[in-house]
């Protein structure tokens, strides 16, 4: 995993009430994410790492760190799969 | 129709495509084509489909883009029901394509989206029959910028336990179907269902038949995301379109209330599908 996750630039976010559907214009997917995965999509952006998004998605949703932590790694893990963020850069 | 509507020379036009025999065709098989019957003769066809009479059976040539397909006779209307909807599909332009069944009831457009044995037809069928009007059993095309809901009213094609159900329909069949069952075409207007004109989307209603249901039908509002995704996947042709269709899709599922309806008895969803049509 990037230490500092980035979204991909090229995907393609509909915002529909308090949830998010990205469209994938390489794999032609489209993916519904929940309010929480969203948020940690967004805050994807190449400058935070998996702790400083965590703490960010505790603010936000008003839940502990220790919780938030997991969310945001399960969250990184299936963006990954799901090629929504950038790859690992090959070491 | 007339029986004499496929023979040397004949044209048969619907949904833009001119559908052209280009050789003598024995007559009994003169009534295949009325199950293209439900629109009156497009002026302005920009492509043709050849029938031509082989030993045996028969060639379907799409335009001048395709190859050459020959069809077993018993397979000649399903062969030429697919080549007819693909064809028209692929002239369309401007449109998003939905795998859905279609009917306007108060002069609002419903569209009913759903994989294949959901029940799309049956509810068609039996909407139509409640008064609402064909627009499609199959194919929903929706307006890609204004959201209307434009008819595509195609022969309905039906399994068993329509075409035992509808006694006194005019049926042409049963033929073989490529998934190994058999179909029959309903032609709509032979069947007295009234055809719709172009009409705004104003809901989509995502049909879902349960046999083991405990109530009668029973309908929620889908988010929606819900929405956006279902419609997506249930796109056809949206390699065609810029972006997959999203945007299409996106205006649709946020300005378009959808619903779910699972249901065990069809009086019942019809009822809460016209409910929502205001009727």
């Amino acid at each position: 995993m990037n230490s500092t996750p980035t979204a991909r630039e090229d995907l393609i976010v509909r915002e529909l009430d308090d949830e998010v559907v990205v469209f994938d214009p390489v794999s032609s997917n489209a993916h519904n994410l929940n309010p929480t995965a969203a948020a940690i999509l967004l805050l994807c952006d190449g400058t935070r790492d998996p702790g400083e998004i965590a703490r960010e998605v505790a603010r936000t949703f008003s839940v502990d760190e220790e919780k938030a932590r997991a969310d945001v790694a399960k969250a990184l893990e299936e963006f990954q799969t799901r090629g929504l963020i950038e790859p690992c850069p090959a070491h | 129709m007339p029986r004499a509507l496929i023979c040397e020379g004949t044209v048969r036009e619907i949904l833009g495509v001119r559908i052209r025999a280009a050789g003598p065709v024995p007559s009994e098989l003169s009534d295949l084509l009325e199950a293209f019957s439900a629109l009156p003769p497009e002026t302005d066809t920009s492509l043709e489909i050849v029938l031509e009479p082989a030993d045996p059976g028969f060639r379907i040539r799409r335009g001048s883009l395709h190859p050459v397909e020959w069809v077993d006779p018993s397979r000649l209307l399903p062969a030429l029901d697919w080549a007819v909807l693909d064809a028209a599909l692929g002239l369309a332009s401007g449109v998003i394509r939905i795998h859905a069944g279609a009917i306007a009831a108060g002069g609002r457009g419903i569209l009913l989206p759903a994989d294949g044995g959901a029940g799309k037809t049956t509810l068609v069928i039996d909407l139509c029959r409640s008064g609402a009007a064909y627009l499609s059993d199959d194919v929903g095309v929706v307006a890609a910028a204004g959201g209307t809901l434009i008819p595509f009213p195609k022969s309905l094609r039906l399994r068993r336990f329509n075409a035992k159900r509808l006694t006194g329909w005019r049926l042409l069949g049963p033929f073989p179907d490529w998934t190994g069952g058999e179909v029959w075409y309903a032609p709509p207007a032979a069947n007295e269902l009234a055809i719709g004109e172009a009409v705004p989307l104003s809901a989509v209603v995502f049909p879902r038949y349960e046999a083991d249901l405990g109530e009668p039908a029973i309908i929620r509002p889908v988010r929606k995301a819900d929405a956006l995704i279902r419609l997506f996947r249930q796109q056809i042709g949206g390699a065609d379109l810029p972006l997959h269709g999203f945007d299409g899709l996106s205006r649709i599922a946020e300005t378009v209330p959808a619903h779910e309806i699972r249901y065990r008895d069809g009086r019942a969803a019809v009822k809460r599908i016209l409910e929502l049509a205001g009727c």
